[in-house]
């Protein structure tokens, strides 16, 4: 349970600037005055940065004129949306019943300990993300792991690590 | 009907009742966090499980959010939805903290009373609770977050209720999070609310924090006489100290809820400047004296001049025994008074505005949050009645249309259409609407829709920015829209509608004017202060400076207090308690909360501070009502009223003044309106028309300009600072943007201001909102009119 802590709401992060902020501009064009299409937007920046820093939320709430405490209750609100810089690779690791009883704790303890992240954590690299799930409806190949798009089965914490290593 | 059986009983409710409140009308209490009457259900705590036992629907379900049908056989007390309370309980509480001693809603809190009646006493789950980072929400909300149990009460009151969007529900799941996108003082002049909404510690109130425990207070029923709504609240005391202020629930006002002037508006009363001891030239002396050398004062005058040179002032914020004791006195000893307007024409338009009110059925709050169709006249909702907004916003929220034919860029929390006209303009727009029904579509479009359509409107009309002509052509244009149409007054004080039935011919001004001839060489005012808000501050200086007598009573460190001959303290509504009638004519009762005395401050290390002076009773709490200051005084010139106490007072008046008095408090009064002079004003010539410069509009702001809460310094934090708002296409002709600092000169002096632009201003006019700056403390005379000469950039 690595998830119980301090529950930041405003994460600090780095200032972005104003040239790479300025890339919102055609979004924020296209959905002006639009309260509407808050989610569209969002994606959209967020395919551009990789990730929702506040100043970004704040552009676009500007833009498409609702209060920052509204875009950042969307954002806040789908876990597709990230506030945090994610890796290139997100591992998601599934933690339900089938994987769990079939040894999913020893394969996530394995990955954290190599990567030298916990849950929720990027690698300094940048390379990954760790996530944990529950249920990936692939119960029959438990334990069972995604890395991007792609599903891995029948995990064992010897090689688990090999798989790790064809993801640049 | 429906009629269904809760425990056993039969009750019968109107159809849509919910089960909960079919409950609670036989008495019988379900548990809830996330249920409020205001807001509706959210089943999102899951605490008002009831089992229903045979009917429509069966099994343990949720009692605020199904509708009472026929035939449910409802059972609260059945052991399976008791187990299933008590389990939530258990749940809510596992992240909750359990240190209920150092948080400050522990003695009144939902959540740990029904935490005790489900017996949760041990924790059974070891592992670690959900913790969040706190914000800092501003002075008057304080933040605890991981004591939050998702109700979503404050979501629900903020957004939906009062239409704000800075504050909400962030995240998902057990993550979500109640607060701002960031740390930052809360937009929303209703925030005060989330502190009485919020079941558990997770809003408590700032100011009061940490002050007393609830069994510890001092606590009365009483009366916000912040604006002239008579919004009821619940007073604490605490060591002789206000502390705080707590919206009241009566339907037929406020409802629920209050603003935050009149929820911090109540420091006066604690003022460190605050009169408590009387003085004579300044030097304080005791009770007996001053009152023996008021009356020798007012003798030595009467032989010299005869009563004719005593003049009497009072104000809208008295309250009703003191204007009662105050005219008998008057007609008594043949003093010129009471005055309780400034001038002649806030006189006339105030019983102008109350007739025309009263005449065509007077509306209240609940009458706009019915209505279907809204038209503002003249009036500023957020600043002059600020709790109106949310009254507005229901109606909005119901489909309702919603209009506002006024000069300054009203902002309202909802949609609505707004045409900034004003004087000649106004008049024009509403003489067409008298004239024919749609005749307003032309300013305001959508009107003519929305009157079709309408079956209930309120027109909203205030006296400070329309002159009288146009409140009598509103009058007109009312009769014109028949009877669905009521009007709601917006009058400036808590007791203005009484001052205006109670007023003779004398106003301010006119005894000013008597000061000025000789006529008048003493003058008794009692709780009024003719400084506050003056545009002519040189002229009534010297008036005042010019009297043989000037006798105070008052509870406020004015300034009009400071240049008192003989000062005699007053208590305020907390200690005295009294009476006012609303802007709808309702009478209502204020309780005394607390005996008063200087307060006992307390230094940080919570020790406390009592004054080093001895004497029997606590320090400072010689103050009477000014009612029983002004019959003693009458009793000592030997013009006694045969009054002893209040109930003395109610008793004379319910015979004297029967159509003020002869409802019982709660009620409508009948007085019918009436005594304006048609011929009393002639209208003043618009001096702009043929020169460069535009006229001057005073209006003042939510949390600045009312005349008690200027004195509450929890309202330092949000007072806004001096503002001047121009058109926006004058003031880009001259080359001023919005937030530019500009001085305006008057007279000897230079004011600071800061710019605002709006295209609803009319071109030819300049609004001044004087802000915590308070303009008349310093300008001899404000100009009716100021030229591109007078305006510099700072
Ligand atoms: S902060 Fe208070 S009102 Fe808001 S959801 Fe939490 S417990 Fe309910
Ligand atoms: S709306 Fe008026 S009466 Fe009501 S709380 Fe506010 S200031 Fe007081
Ligand atoms: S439990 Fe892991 S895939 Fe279903
Ligand atoms: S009161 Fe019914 S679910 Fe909360």
């Amino acid at each position: 349970m690595s998830a119980v802590g301090q529950e930041r709401m405003i994460e600090v992060v780095d200032r972005i600037p104003e040239e790479e902020l300025a890339k919102l501009d055609p979004i924020i064009a296209k959905y002006a005055h639009r309260p509407g299409y808050l989610i569209p937007a969002l994606k959209e920046a967020q395919e551009i940065f990789g990730y929702l820093p506040q100043e970004v939320q704040t552009r676009i709430a500007h833009g498409l004129n609702v209060s920052p405490s509204y875009v950042y209750g969307v954002v806040s609100f789908y876990a597709f949306f990230t506030m945090v810089p994610r890796g290139r690779h997100t591992i998601r690791i599934c933690l339900g019943t089938a994987c769990y009883v079939k040894g999913a704790p020893e394969i996530l303890a394995k990955i954290e300990q190599e990567l030298c992240i916990g849950v929720g954590g990027t690698t300094p690299d940048r390379r990954f993300t760790l996530v944990e799930v529950r249920c990936l409806g692939a119960c029959g190949l438990a334990p069972v792991m995604m890395v991007g798009e792609d599903t891995h089965g029948n995990l064992e914490p010897g090689t688990v690590m090999d798989i790790l290593d064809q993801y640049k | 009907m429906p009629r269904l059986t809760i425990d056993g009983q039969v009750i019968e409710v109107p159809p849509g009742t919910k089960v909960i409140d079919a409950a609670e009308a036989l008495g019988i209490v379900i548990p809830r966090l996330c249920y409020h009457p205001a807001l509706g259900p959210a089943g999102a705590c899951r605490l008002c499980a009831v089992s229903f036992l045979d009917g429509p629907v069966k099994g343990v379900l949720m009692s605020c959010s199904i509708e009472a049908r026929d035939g449910m056989v409802v059972s609260t007390e059945h052991p399976e939805a008791v187990s299933f309370r008590k389990q939530v309980i258990e749940w809510l509480m596992m992240n909750h903290p359990h240190d209920c001693p150092v948080c400050d809603e522990g003695g009144h809190c939902l959540l740990q009373e029904v935490t005790v009646a489900s017996g949760h006493c041990r924790r059974r789950y070891p592992g670690p609770k959900r913790t969040f980072v706190d914000q800092d929400l501003g002075p008057f909300v304080q933040q605890e977050m991981n004591r939050c149990i998702h109700c979503w009460r404050c979501r629900r009151f903020y957004q939906d209720y009062a239409g704000y969007r800075d504050f909400g529900a962030l995240g998902i799941g057990w993550r979500t999070y109640f607060g701002r996108a960031t740390s930052g003082v809360l937009e929303s002049p209703f925030s005060g609310n989330l502190v009485d909404i919020c079941p558990t510690g997770a809003l408590t109130d700032k100011p009061s924090r940490f002050m007393a425990r609830r069994w510890d207070v001092e606590r009365a029923p009483s009366l916000c006489i912040h604006c002239s709504l008579g919004c009821n609240v619940t007073v604490s005391a605490h060591l002789r100290e206000i502390v705080q202020v707590e919206a009241r629930y009566n339907g037929d006002v406020n409802g629920h809820f209050i603003c935050d002037r009149g929820r911090y508006g109540f420091d006066y009363a604690n003022h460190p400047l605050r009169p408590r001891s009387p003085a004579v030239m300044g030097e304080e002396t005791s009770w007996s004296k001053a009152i023996a050398q008021a009356v020798a004062g007012i003798e030595e005058v009467t032989r010299a001049h005869g009563p004719k040179a005593i003049g009497v002032v009072s104000s809208e914020r008295a309250s009703l025994e003191a204007m009662v004791t105050l005219s008998l006195l008057c007609e008594e000893t043949g003093w010129e008074g009471p005055a309780f307007f400034q001038d002649e024409e806030t006189l006339v338009k105030n019983r102008l505005l109350a007739q025309v009110a009263l005449s065509h059925g007077i509306a209240g709050l609940r009458e706009v949050e019915k209505a279907d169709l809204i038209l503002i006249v003249g009036t500023d909702p957020i600043c002059e009645a600020p709790l109106l907004a949310l009254a507005i916003r229901q109606a909005w929220r119901r489909g309702a249309w919603v209009g506002a034919l006024d000069p300054r860029p009203i902002e309202l929390p909802l949609t609505f259409e707004q045409s900034g006209l004003w004087d000649e303009e106004l008049k024009k727009a509403l003489l067409k609407g008298a004239q024919r029904e749609e005749g307003l579509e032309e300013v305001l479009p959508g009107w003519k829709e929305a009157l079709d359509r309408s079956r209930e409107i309120v027109v909203i009309l205030g006296p400070t920015v329309v002159d009288i002509s146009s409140l009598r052509r509103c009058g007109e244009f009312v009769s014109k829209l028949g009877k669905k149409a009521r009007i709601f007054p917006v009058f400036r004080g808590p007791n203005s509608l009484a001052a205006s039935a109670l007023s003779r011919e004398s106003t301010f001004r006119s005894l000013a004017r008597k000061i000025r001839e000789g006529k008048i060489k003493a003058l008794l005012l009692v709780e009024a202060d003719p400084f506050h808000g003056t545009k002519m501050r040189g002229e009534l200086e010297a008036s005042i400076r010019s009297l043989e007598l000037t006798i105070v009573i008052d509870y406020l460190p004015s300034e009009v207090v400071k240049r008192a001959h003989i000062l005699i303290p007053s208590a305020t509504i907390y200690e005295g308690g009294g009476s006012f009638i609303n802007q709808e004519g309702r009478l209502q009762r204020a309780s005394p909360v607390h005996r008063g005395g200087i307060p006992l401050r307390r230094n940080l290390q919570g020790n406390l501070r009592p004054p080093r002076t001895f004497a029997k009773g606590p320090p400072g709490e010689t103050a009477k009502s000014s009612w029983q200051v002004l019959l003693e005084l009458g009793e000592r010139i030997g013009k006694g009223l045969g009054i002893e106490d209040k109930e003395d007072i109610w008793k004379v008046a319910r015979e004297r003044f029967p159509f003020l008095w002869q409802v019982e408090p709660g009620g409508r009064i009948s007085w019918e309106g009436g005594g304006v002079q048609e011929e009393a004003m002639e209208e003043e010539e618009d001096p702009s028309q043929s020169s460069q410069e535009m006229r001057v509009l005073l209006v003042t702001s939510t949390f600045a300009g009312e005349e008690l809460s200027q004195y509450s310094s929890k309202l330092d934090p949000v007072r806004n600072e001096a503002r001047a708002f121009f058109n926006e296409e004058v003031a880009s002709q001259r080359g001023l943007r919005r937030g530019d600092r500009i001085w305006i000169r008057m007279g000897d002096v230079r004011v600071p201001f800061s710019v605002k632009t709006s295209p609803k201003v009319p071109s030819k006019l300049l609004i001044l909102d004087p802000g915590n700056e308070g303009l008349w403390r310093e300008v001899r005379e404000v100009s009716k009119t100021i030229g591109w000469t007078e305006i510099e950039r700072a």
